[in-house]
């Protein structure tokens, strides 16, 4: 190996996302994935939680942009064979299955799938619907190539047909096509294979498989899915009627002993609680009801969710384990039995339909490539690493991320993969990057002609050309204005029409170009990049969608179609008339880094940019490192924490690429992306350094709420469960140790200060940490008697198994009301907790030697003036809110600065090193570089016209505008502008313009529409 | 004058997409050979939030039939936050162009997402055959007295 | 009045003397009966020459922007006047759009808030009176008595030569102030109904667009309106521009509709309902049951009022999340 290069596993958002980091660090990348085509199960989801994006809508981007990213080599249909050697030299040996189908040369025309006359079950609507056995896997796959089922094809079964063969206008498909091994070096692995479904067949008594009314949930997401077998219509599949009452059942195949996994799958109350909106947003007239143990709502904003889904959609969420679903013949109805857990008989209900929640368990995949690569797995098969940092596995030099390292959802999954691409980046600081230019010639100067303009039709073999009467677009286009040249072309994406269109350049001297044909969300770098090979400026270039947008939507009308193109393709050569040469500014980059904030988190990160080779300063308000874990003693399974901690700190201190700045603040940040100037003030000599750096990351944690609920404050006998880890430590005062050393009654209470109207939202760690102190104190003591009260144990994913354990240790867990909380009363400072009993009915009495609040976690006050310093935003429970909850998890909206840790939201130590990893990464992915180019489609300002009136400011996304107040006219920032565009919308005086969207160029284009006549 | 009813008529529809939801909802109901009028003309926009209020009017001043607007979902934007601030611009928008007697049908906005293909054809058939009833543009032609 | 006109000659001299200001803007006697002229007092001694009468109609605000623009033609710029303005409700609200826009910086703005009784419009008075041009006009009380020309008197309530903006207006006192003469009115209840609005917008949408189109085809692009427009501040307006052309060549009736329709929404959410537009156009056109619109609309939909809040964000560059999706087309 000359550069970086790393292997990635698995093409789901966790391998796609990895990729993408690692391509943009100057990391050459190999993707292997198993299916035809990366995407994984985000590509199958219709919305997500809590925010109910569109998951196709920010998928697909990130689809077309790792197919098109000339560091990341996507191998599809392919599976690791071996892997030999060790960190940082790995040989890999992948098999890449035939598809059938010269992948090189396919246009991806998708003719031979219409032809194909054998139809087979759609894995991609979960077998709902039939899809050809030569099939591009899903309409926006990457790469968009077909493959053949070779079981299902009738040629390679029988020996006749060939009718793919036939159509197929650039002879691409290939029967003979063998199974090809690859051998590939890599200096690291990072493994993103995921999980796979629980098979709800095994659970026979909820008539799955029996009744076509009963579906699991990744089904019911497809038929939610405006693109999946139904449109998104919810109908019953024995009657397709809309059904009127709909049963989710969850946790199947999850927190069970006897089939699929004891874990909890950590997603599925949400899912349900998405499916159960998405259901009502759908049908007016439904009613969810959801069976559920605990109501596991542990992340961001969802708790807020839940709410939502409980007032303002109806969803009634029914505490029980469903014990059986049966059909009933006279209606395909299923009736449902369970136990209402609250003394009373059995009950049952009748639906029309029922949801399984299906859980999350590792595949035969993960673990055969497990043993292939000799990594260990844990008892329920996940990737385990360390306790501490769950992107190492237990070989050197390979990374996990994802849900084969355990249930997670999408934003948990992206951190993961972020904070795995910076760690397998690191592992080869040493190596250069690949940083691929093209080499193109010297663009022309065209300053001064008049437009010479060349239009391309694009026949697409028969797509177009079927309904499109495509030589008689090509005439019409030469009749119109500053047309110099037109033709038709076969497939304009075919590597021979690339040279065709960049003769035409070079012989006619054409000065721009208009290719009509299909969509440019696909295809129009690939043309930029040819007119960039003839030496014309990519910007010079206009698409006409005459595929998508016209001949298959208008089959039936060909006349109407050919019109349609016309106009299309004279939109296009008005608009790239007024096209003009772009070249994206450069920035120079400064590679130093300055993380605020030296907790876990904060530690973890600037660690990681220090191992990538970056100069860090690194700033703690308080006297020492550590933060929060200072007061984390022992791990869930007793291994001490503050080894951890202490080991960590040391590397840090030692590392000589990290100033450290103990008892100080930030006082000032100024500049952007790549260039911040920061004044770091020191709060003991109140002294100032200046700083310069490309990137800020924000690790400011939180702090554990102050209450004075249950006595706390008023009996020594009420502590938080911060002291009372302290005590069982060994560590905090001799009385508190006393206390907890004779306790023969603990109660601990859960949510405190947390999920109530002032924080409605869980505090995530809580009920883990009661459980882990509760386990500790029965592991001292076995014979004290230990109470867990509680509104839902959120003891999510494999945090379950210490849930079930503390269970058979003999714990106690006892249910409240948010309208009924305990009440503690003290008699001369013997504690007396009252509690309703749910399953006794009826108030009971606990005396307590020692009550443990599970306090809630609170948002620093100091985020405040960071968010405004750094113009970031705070969610209203004052959290820094990140750019994008499901895929931009570490960013914001401001380029170059990123978030970890608790300041993002409250975490376990685990979850706080993988963001911090993740937040290094993608700082990384900014000062790897030695300059940042800007989009070359930008807001430019006529200053001749701006009154300053700061309209584009107030719009701007990304502050990337400001007032310059001496010459009272706006400034674009060209490296943080984005080209969206809102500000030029917004300005009255048309004085700010997107560049590649100019005002004109679009009027111009709906010219070409209102003239059609 | 473009009034009049013109049997051959038919409506010319100028529509403004966003790029990344509502073009790409468009690309799959192509993907999908959804078929639906044909009257439609696409304007792709980086996002909604670029739709200056002027474009609308610019085109029913140059005799457009109708106008589309489509954008991402709120919540759903590229760009954060464009379609939010679109919202509030085409909400005033409508209602003052309904105001001064600019049928409703002719200037309509709708959210569609890269999924919904077969939402983005029935809007399409909506907005036409909406246009069809209502008639051709009456925007006057006529010069100032 | 006179007590008040004279607290203002006071205060403008007291402020000019002490240079807490530069300028003062106020109005002062016309040539003509019923009106009052802006003016600009940059000496104290000229404060005299302040009046405060029913015909101080005009809004003050439109010279703010002018005060405080950078003069193209020097490289070291002056550092910006002190200016103070006589401010009623009206010229008040429009300050506080300025600020909000950048316009006018705050600290070196004195906003003088007086008391407003309705102002009432020669204009209208003249077409009370018919042909016979006006001499005088003498008030006492709630009665104006008007002279014209043959010597003829007549006797009219206050209320009905008010300025058509004065009477529907609600807040007659500018909302922001650095200094009050005279005692505030409060506000709330207008002076009059708001009759043509409501009727016009109870009409069907083709009855709507015919009247619009026929008072539309008055204008003849003087563009009086958007000379008079305080909020219109714009270096160059869209309508002046080509390229791209937003107006077309200004011939069609259509060109026509397409400068008012982007004017008017350019109120949106800014719009003070001063009336200065409706008062400037010289051929009567009536824009207001027009703008009025966007007035009620930013009300309606975002509880906002132009010309209030320094603080808020106007509604057109803010979003909510909740903001109503109730205009969005559903296609099934």
């Amino acid at each position: 190996m000359d550069h970086k290069q790393v292997m990635v596993i698995g093409g789901g958002i966790a391998g796609i996302q990895a990729s993408l980091d690692l391509a943009e660090m100057g990391v050459e990348v190999f993707l292997i994935e198993q299916q035809p085509s990366i995407g994984g199960r985000m590509a199958q989801l219709d919305k997500t939680f809590p925010t109910n994006d569109c998951a196709m809508c920010i998928l697909s981007p990130k689809l077309v942009e790792a197919g098109a990213n000339k560091n990341i080599h996507i191998i599809t249909n392919a599976e690791v064979q071996s892997v030999e050697g060790q960190a940082p030299s790995f040989y890999v040996k992948v098999l890449k299955h035939a598809r059938y189908v010269d992948e090189t040369r396919c246009t991806g025309c998708g003719i031979c799938m219409s032809k194909c006359p054998v139809r087979i079950p759609d894995q991609y609507n979960m077998g709902l619907s039939k899809t050809k056995c030569i099939r591009i896997p899903f309409p926006q796959a990457v790469p968009a190539v077909p493959v053949i089922s070779k079981e299902h094809c009738i040629y390679m079964q029988k020996g006749k047909c060939r009718i793919c063969e036939k159509f197929c206008e650039e002879k691409v498909i290939d029967y003979e096509q063998k199974d090809e091994l690859l051998d590939i070096e890599v200096g690291s692995i990072i493994l993103a294979v995921g999980s796979q479904e629980f098979d709800a067949k095994l659970k026979g008594e909820y008539s799955y498989g029996t009744s076509p009314n009963v579906l699991t949930s990744l089904e019911f997401e497809r038929m939610l899915s405006a693109s999946g077998p139904t449109q998104g219509h919810v109908l019953r599949p024995s009657d397709q009627k809309e059904p009127r009452r709909v049963a989710f059942l969850q946790c199947i195949g999850s927190r069970d002993m006897q089939a699929g996994g004891s874990f909890c799958s950590a997603i599925c109350c949400m899912q349900a609680a998405k499916d159960a909106i998405i259901m009502a947003e759908h049908l007016s007239n439904v009613d969810v009801s959801i069976f559920n143990m605990d109501i596991r709502a542990q992340g961001k904003d969802f708790d807020k969710f839940i709410t939502r889904a409980q007032t303002d959609y109806g969803a009634r969420f029914v505490r029980a384990r469903v014990s059986s679903v049966e059909i009933n013949p006279a209606n395909d109805n299923l009736r449902i039995r369970y136990d209402p857990n609250d003394g009373g008989p059995l009950r049952e209900e009748e639906f029309d339909m029922v949801v399984l929640s299906i859980g999350l368990q590792t595949s035969e995949q993960v673990r055969k490539l497990a043993a292939k690569l000799d990594i260990e797995l844990d008892e329920s098969g996940f990737v385990s690493g360390s306790p501490f940092d769950p992107v190492l596995t237990s070989r050197d030099g390979i990374f996990a991320c994802g849900t084969m390292t355990g249930p997670r959802d999408i934003p948990e999954t992206v951190m993961q993969a972020s904070g795995a691409a910076g760690a397998a980046a690191s592992l080869q600081a040493e190596l250069p990057e690949r940083r691929i230019k093209a080499d193109y010639p010297q663009q022309r100067d065209i300053r001064g002609e008049s437009p010479r303009v060349g239009v391309f039709i694009c026949k697409c073999g028969i797509n177009i050309a079927s309904t499109v009467d495509v030589p008689g677009v090509v005439e019409f286009a030469l009749g119109l204005p500053w047309v110099e040249h037109a033709q038709e072309l076969m497939f304009s994406c075919a590597g021979d029409s690339q040279r065709i269109i960049a003769e035409a350049i070079r012989d006619k001297n054409l000065n721009r170009v208009v290719v009509s044909a299909c969509t440019p969300r696909t295809h129009e770098s690939l043309f930029q990049g040819t007119l960039q090979s003839a030496g014309i400026n990519p910007y010079l270039f206009e698409f006409a969608n005459i595929r998508e947008h016209c001949s298959w939507v208008h089959q039936k009308e060909p006349d109407k179609a050919t019109e349609k193109a016309k106009v299309l393709t004279k939109m296009a050569i008005n608009k790239v008339i007024c096209l003009e040469p772009l070249s994206p500014k450069t920035m120079p980059v400064n590679h130093d880094a300055l993380v605020v904030g030296g907790g876990v988190a904060g530690l973890t990160a600037a660690l990681e940019l220090a191992n990538h080779g970056c100069k860090v300063h690194l700033v703690e308000r308080q006297e020492k490192f550590g933060g929060n874990f200072r007061d984390v003693h022992f791990t869930m399974d007793g291994q001490p924490s503050q080894e951890f901690l202490n080991a960590l700190i040391e590397k840090v201190t030692s590392n000589p690429n990290i100033h450290s700045y103990l008892n100080s603040d930030i006082a000032e940040v100024k500049g952007f992306v790549g260039n911040f100037k920061s004044k770091i003030h020191g709060n003991n000599n109140d002294e100032i350094t200046e700083i310069e750096h490309g990137a800020v990351i924000v690790a400011t944690g939180a702090s554990e709420l102050e209450t004075d609920e249950y006595l706390r404050g008023r009996e020594p006998g009420v502590v938080t469960l911060r002291e009372l880890e302290t005590a069982l430590a060994g560590c905090g005062t001799e009385e508190l140790k006393e206390k907890v050393n004779k306790a023969q009654s603990v109660v601990l209470i859960q949510c405190v200060g947390s999920r109530c109207d002032e924080r409605p939202y869980c505090s995530r760690i809580c009920c883990n940490k009661s459980i882990k102190n509760a386990l500790k104190l029965k592991e001292q003591n076995p014979d004290t008697n230990i109470y867990v009260l509680y509104r839902d144990i959120r003891a999510y994913g494999l945090h379950e198994l210490d849930y079930r354990q503390a269970r058979e240790k003999g714990i106690i867990f006892i249910r409240y009301q948010e309208d009924d909380k305990p009440v503690v009363t003290s008699e001369n400072g013997a504690l007396k907790v009252h509690i309703f009993e749910p399953t006794l009915r009826r108030k009971v009495l606990i005396e307590a030697d020692l009550i443990g609040l599970a306090v809630g976690i609170a948002a620093g006050s100091e985020n405040k003036v960071i968010s405004q310093m750094l113009k970031i935003p705070l969610n209203s429970e004052g959290f820094f809110l990140e750019a994008h909850v499901k895929l931009r998890p570490v960013d914001f909206a401001t380029d170059g600065v990123f978030v970890c840790g608790l300041a993002h939201y409250p975490k376990d130590v685990s979850e706080s090193v993988a963001q911090a990893r993740a937040a290094a990464a993608r700082a990384m992915t900014v000062l790897s570089k030695d300059t940042i180019e800007a989009e070359g489609k930008v807001s430019q300002v006529r200053a001749e016209c701006c009154a300053a009136c700061g309209a584009c400011v107030a719009v701007c996304p990304y502050a990337a505008i400001e007032i310059d107040e001496i010459n009272r006219v706006a400034v674009v920032n060209e490296s943080l502008c984005k080209g969206c565009g809102a500000c030029s919308a917004t300005c009255r005086s048309c004085a700010i313009d997107l560049r590649g969207f100019r005002d004109e160029q679009l009027v111009v284009a709906m010219e070409a529409i209102v003239e059609w006549l | 004058m473009t009034e009049g009813n013109n049997k051959d008529w038919s409506p010319r529809i100028v529509a403004f997409l966003c790029n990344w939801c509502s073009y790409a909802g468009a690309d799959l109901a192509g993907v999908s050979r959804m078929q639906y009028a044909p009257n439609i003309r696409i304007i792709r926009v980086p996002c909604s939030g670029r739709i200056n209020p002027l474009y609308i009017l610019s085109a029913l001043r140059q005799g457009a039939d109708g106008v589309l607007v489509s954008g991402c979902h709120p919540g759903d934007c590229h760009y954060i936050s464009g379609n939010y601030v679109a919202r509030r611009k085409f909400n005033m928008l409508k209602k003052f162009l309904e105001h001064v007697g600019i049928c409703p049908e002719r200037v309509q906005f709708s959210w569609v997402s890269a999924a919904e293909g077969a939402r983005f054809a029935a809007l399409v058939d909506k907005v036409a055959e909406d246009i069809k009833r209502i008639g051709p543009a009456k925007i006057p032609m006529v010069p100032v007295k | 009045m006179k007590d008040i006109q004279e607290q203002i000659i006071k205060t403008a001299a007291q402020l000019l003397t002490e240079a807490k200001a530069d300028i003062v803007i106020g109005f002062s006697d016309s040539s003509l009966p019923m009106r009052a002229t802006p003016c600009f007092i940059t000496n104290a001694d000229d404060a005299q020459q302040l009046v405060w009468n029913s015909y101080c109609l005009n809004n003050l605000a439109i010279y703010l922007p002018e005060c405080f623009a950078l003069d193209p033609h020097v490289k070291e710029q002056k550092p910006p006047p002190k200016v103070a303005v006589i401010a009623k409700g009206c010229d008040g609200r429009s300050a506080v759009g300025l600020i909000k826009e950048l316009q006018v910086p705050r600290e070196n703005l004195v906003i003088i808030a007086v008391p407003c009784p309705g102002m009432l419009d020669a204009t209208i008075a003249q077409r009370l009176i018919g042909t016979s041009e006006i001499v005088s006009a003498e008030e006492s009380g709630d009665t104006v008595i008007i002279k014209d020309q043959t010597g003829k008197e007549t006797k009219f309530d206050r209320k009905e030569l008010l300025a058509e903006a004065c009477r529907f207006c609600t807040h007659r006192a500018a909302p922001v102030s650095d200094m009050t003469i005279g005692e505030l009115p409060k506000g709330g209840e207008a002076l009059a109904p708001d009759e043509r609005f409501e009727e016009f917008s109870k009409k069907s949408t083709e009855e709507r667009w015919d009247q619009f189109c026929r008072e539309l085809s008055k204008c003849i692009l003087c563009n009086a309106c958007r000379s008079a427009c305080p909020n219109c501040y714009c270096k160059v307006c869209f309508a002046d521009q080509t390229r791209p052309n937003w107006t077309g060549t200004g011939g069609p009736l259509r060109d026509v509709i397409s400068f008012h329709l982007g004017r008017m929404f350019h109120q949106a959410g800014r719009c003070v309902d001063c009336g200065a537009c409706v008062r400037a156009c010289p051929m009567g056109v009536d824009l207001r049951t027009f703008t009025y619109k966007l007035v009620k609309d930013a009300k309606e939909l975002f509880d906002y009022t132009a010309g209030f809040d320094i603080e808020r964000v106007p509604p057109l560059i803010e979003f909510n999340v909740d903001d109503s999706d109730n205009f969005i087309t559903e296609p099934e």
